[in-house]
């Protein structure tokens, strides 16, 4: 037969069908604009404006794989859903006397019409918005540039041939599960659902290892220390969460409808005697999905008020980077005059006044002590959490932070331990190979540290004066220690938030004609940058939770459809027996409810759980406010489990629309 | 005088295709009453309107027009909560695809009507024990529906449609989808309750199964044509009769 038969076939069954086909379609348009404005916005010359171009493009690229990933694994799983919804009429279709070849043109022109139809309509909605998505980008990054239309028609062809890819992946997938099922098979497939499956030891022993596993992870999430160091060990406690979490669903929670369902006083009353049968029906059929849906969710609300809290909290972020208002580092000694001068000069010309400036010299290098004998040295095991750094310093400078009059003679040191340790006095330092007399321990105030955020302990030696600093760094270069000494500058000055940033800019272009000088950073820079980076975040993060809460969405609405129609027969039963629509009714919203609320209710304990670690991270990017982000998440949670009620409620409408009719 | 369980009084209905305006008459007029006690088979060619009025008695469908009037209530005035409530307590049902629900085991599915009748788990204990063991299924009462064969699933069927004491069970064909053997068993299982004062209207097309009630009506074109009584005759003669009558009512 001519393919343009199974093609109008093809065209048939997605129309009979669109129900099933509406949803999928939905996710994929969206899904596919917001790859395309990814890559609009990655390619668009009018990034190039912003500071840290090179790194916003990064995350943007970082951002496109991460999407094509994630939409090839839940299209995956849709897709499983949706094709063993099908096997029926794929089985039906070989005992008409369709040849495989014939049920796989079908097949393929299925999905070359979702496939056109998707990327047509989503990138035709990609270009549409790229402009607003661009201004609106821009506006969040508070970066004045103009909109650079930057169509390119390679962005529509690289977006076209990763769906393409994907789909096809897809599509070759289902050929193979239909090529490799006998027709009978098929025609059967549906009827696995009602085998009620009973409980076994097996499943007691999963239930309690997925509860072992949840709270194995939420211990561990809750007492690791070094956040950067452990991000691979979190990434398996998060995978343990999810595996617990199918675990205790698919079992656990079966475990407990069981023990309801041997509650004699319970089990025979009319309000629950359907309701806990179908559940334990329900409930081992669905536990793949529950799961996902349980993943989906928590992954929405960490991830989508994680972001949010990092834009909201850019200023607060910025503020909380450095003690002072900026920081200029220069390597060479002779030239710290010289900035002293272009600070001045800087805000004089911003028309603001220098409220204090600093400088101090510092020679400081990772390293690792020995606690016990007062050694330090590469060679020594670490047993703490945050790289270790020591840091010779000299008396003046020490003085003048601290406004103290302390005094040294030859050889001698003071020895400040990190603030967060307790120490015991040392009589002597063995640093290197080299001994210091120990004068004696000090307890530096707070301003001793100009960052605010804790990278690692920080062990500081007082020596008498800058040539003891020079003399140590000329013995540990004999050693091979490539550090050099740095010499920095800090200043504060008068007015807010706006005069700081101009006298970021005037002294930016200042420092530039001093070589010397290696950084200079600033609240006011923090600040800039981080608008920028931030706005990146939260603008991946929101269409990729966007989609997550499709995908949740769409398995919460397609399993209601498939369990309607697989109930509506039980519900006929149900309606000869005597029971009344509003009965019926009232079973399914509590069985769908308890259902479908089940990973909700999962996840708020996992993000619960999970607060700690979102918290050190949000604290990686300086958002150190805690209750800010305790506030973003909770309203955060409360909009998607609204949204996610509306939807279900929707869902529940049709699935009775469908049982009832 | 002998108790007047079911009375179809010029019962009418007509089907209608919205979309067409086709109507098509399904039953022209039907009468006929069973006392307590009866076993009547209803027997007819497919489209004779057997269905139609089993599901019209059970109150599954409404009639057209017509009285039904069952112990004495006329069920054709009751509206849809009233008709659960009235179908819940005194009607029973046996289908031919047995229509047991799967997610329940063998004893849960008989006890359901009872559970929506919300009597205490003792009552419900005693009588589906009662049940199961009448209708020989008491080592069954843990499995599921997919775990039992064709014949026990209606036995379950059976027992369900009688654990509340109805005062009408109503079989739509119930040995359509049995073997002969099966077939005969439930047919006996009918007699007893029967014998032990069950009244039971039954839809089918099996003489045989026919030849266990007590009267057999013939539906013809939406209307009883004929009545057959068993009166005094043993099954095999009346099976005979049920044959003679309608080999010649077919020339």
């Amino acid at each position: 037969m001519k393919q343009s038969f199974w093609a109008k076939i093809a065209f048939k069954n997605i129309f009979e069908n669109k129900k099933y086909h509406l949803a999928n379609l939905i996710v994929s348009v969206f899904t596919v604009m917001t790859l395309y404005l990814y890559i609009f916005m990655a390619t668009n010359p009018g990034l190039n404006n912003a500071s840290g171009a090179a790194s916003l493009k990064l995350i943007l690229y970082l951002g496109c794989l991460f999407l094509s990933v994630v939409t090839l694994v839940f299209k995956t799983y849709t897709n499983k859903i949706f094709i063993k919804r099908r096997n029926k009429e794929l089985g039906l279709y070989a005992v008409w006397g369709l040849e495989s070849k014939h049920i796989n043109s079908i097949m393929t022109f299925e999905a070359l019409y979702m496939y056109l139809t998707s990327v047509f309509l989503g990138i035709l909605l990609g270009v549409l918005s790229q402009r607003f998505v661009y201004e609106g980008l821009f506006s969040l990054m508070r970066c004045d540039s103009k909109y650079q239309n930057g169509f390119m028609f390679s962005n529509i062809w690289i977006t076209m041939f990763i769906f393409l890819g994907i789909d096809f992946l897809i599509l070759m997938k289902n050929k193979k599960t239909i090529r490799k099922q006998q027709v009978i098979t098929l025609l059967k497939a549906e009827d696995s659902n009602k085998v009620i499956k009973r409980l076994k030891a097996t499943d007691f022993i999963k239930g309690i290892c997925g509860l072992a596993l949840i709270v194995g992870a939420y211990i561990y999430v809750n007492t690791v220390d070094d956040l950067i160091n452990s991000i691979s060990n979190i990434f398996i406690a998060l995978v343990f969460l999810f595996i617990g979490s199918y675990l205790v669903i698919s079992c656990f929670v079966v475990m407990i409808e069981f023990y309801l369902k041997k509650k004699d006083g319970i089990y025979y009353k009319n309000t629950f005697f359907t309701t806990i049968a179908k559940l334990i029906s329900r409930t081992k059929n669905n536990a793949l999905s529950l799961a996902v849906i349980n993943i989906l969710f928590t992954c929405i609300v960490i991830g989508a008020s994680t972001t949010i809290a990092l834009y909201l909290g850019t200023d607060r972020q910025a503020s909380a980077a450095y003690k002072v208002d900026g920081e200029i580092n220069t390597k060479n000694r002779e030239d710290v005059g010289l900035v002293v001068d272009a600070v001045y000069e800087a805000a004089t010309e911003a028309r603001v006044d220098v409220e204090t400036i600093g400088t101090m010299d510092e020679y400081a290098f990772q390293t690792v002590f020995d606690e016990e004998n007062g050694t330090f040295l590469n060679d020594n095991v670490s047993n703490r959490s945050l790289p270790e750094i020591i840091s010779f310093v000299s008396l003046e400078d020490f003085n003048k932070s601290e406004n103290t009059n302390l005094k040294l003679e030859n050889g001698e040191v003071y020895f400040v331990p990190d603030i967060d340790l307790d120490m015991k006095d040392f009589d002597t330092l063995n640093v290197y190979g080299r001994y210091f007399k120990v004068k004696g321990t000090l307890s530096p105030s707070s301003d001793f540290y100009v960052d605010n955020i804790k990278y690692g302990y920080k062990f500081a030696i007082i020596v008498k004066d800058y040539e003891d600093i020079e003399d140590i760094h000329e013995y540990l270069a004999g050693k091979g220690n490539t550090r050099e000494i740095f010499h920095y500058v800090d200043y504060n000055v008068s007015g807010d938030i706006e005069d700081e940033t101009r006298v970021e800019t005037i002294l930016t272009e200042k420092l530039k004609q001093i070589e010397s000088v290696d950084y200079y950073d600033s609240n006011a820079t923090q600040k800039r940058t981080r608008y920028e980076q931030n706005a990146i975040f939260l603008f991946i993060g929101t269409f990729i939770s966007l989609i997550f809460v499709m995908y949740m969405i769409f398995i919460m609405y397609y399993k209601q459809i498939q369990e309607a129609v697989d109930d509506a027969d039980n519900v006929r039963i149900m309606e000869k027996i005597g029971m009344t629509a509003g009965e019926i009714k009232r079973c399914i919203m509590a069985e769908n409810g308890i259902l479908f609320f089940i990973p909700i209710g999962m996840a708020f304990f996992h993000v619960i759980a999970c607060f700690k670690i979102i918290c050190d991270l949000l604290k990686l990017f300086m958002l150190t406010d805690m209750d800010f982000t305790r506030i973003c998440i909770l309203v955060f949670s409360g909009a998607l489990l609204t949204a996610y009620m509306i939807m279900y409620y929707g869902a529940y409408k049709v699935y009775t629309s469908i049982v009832l009719q | 005088m002998e108790k007047i369980m079911l009375e179809l009084w010029d019962l009418h209905k007509i089907y209608s295709v919205e979309k067409s305006g086709v109507k098509y008459e399904a039953l022209k007029g039907v009468d006929f009453q069973a006392k307590e006690g009866d076993f009547i088979a209803i027997m007819g060619e497919s489209g004779s309107g057997k269905t139609t009025t089993l599901n019209i008695i059970a109150s599954l469908d409404t009639p057209t027009s017509g009285e039904v009037v069952i112990g004495g209530v006329d069920v054709s005035k009751m509206n849809n909560k009233e008709i659960c409530k009235f179908r819940r307590e005194n009607l029973g049902f046996v289908f031919q695809d047995f229509n047991l629900l799967n997610y329940f085991t063998v004893k849960d599915n008989i006890a359901f009507p009872l559970v929506l009748l919300n009597k205490s788990k003792k009552e419900i204990d005693e009588k589906v024990n009662e049940l199961a063991e009448q209708t020989g299924i008491t080592k069954l009462l843990d499995k599921y529906p997919y775990e039992i064969s064709g014949g026990e699933k209606q036995r379950t069927a059976v027992a369900r449609a009688l654990v509340c004491d109805p005062q009408l069970v109503l079989a739509d064909e119930p040995t359509g989808a049995l073997d002969s053997k099966n077939s005969d068993q439930l047919m006996e299982l009918f007699q007893t309750f029967n014998e032990k004062g069950q009244t039971i209207i039954m839809v089918t097309h099996s003489i045989k199964s026919a030849s266990k009630a007590k009267k057999v009506l013939f539906l013809k074109d939406g209307m009883i044509g004929n009545t057959l009584d068993k009166a005094d005759r043993n099954d095999d003669e009346f099976e005979e009769e049920i044959a003679n009558f309608l080999y010649n009512s077919g020339k």
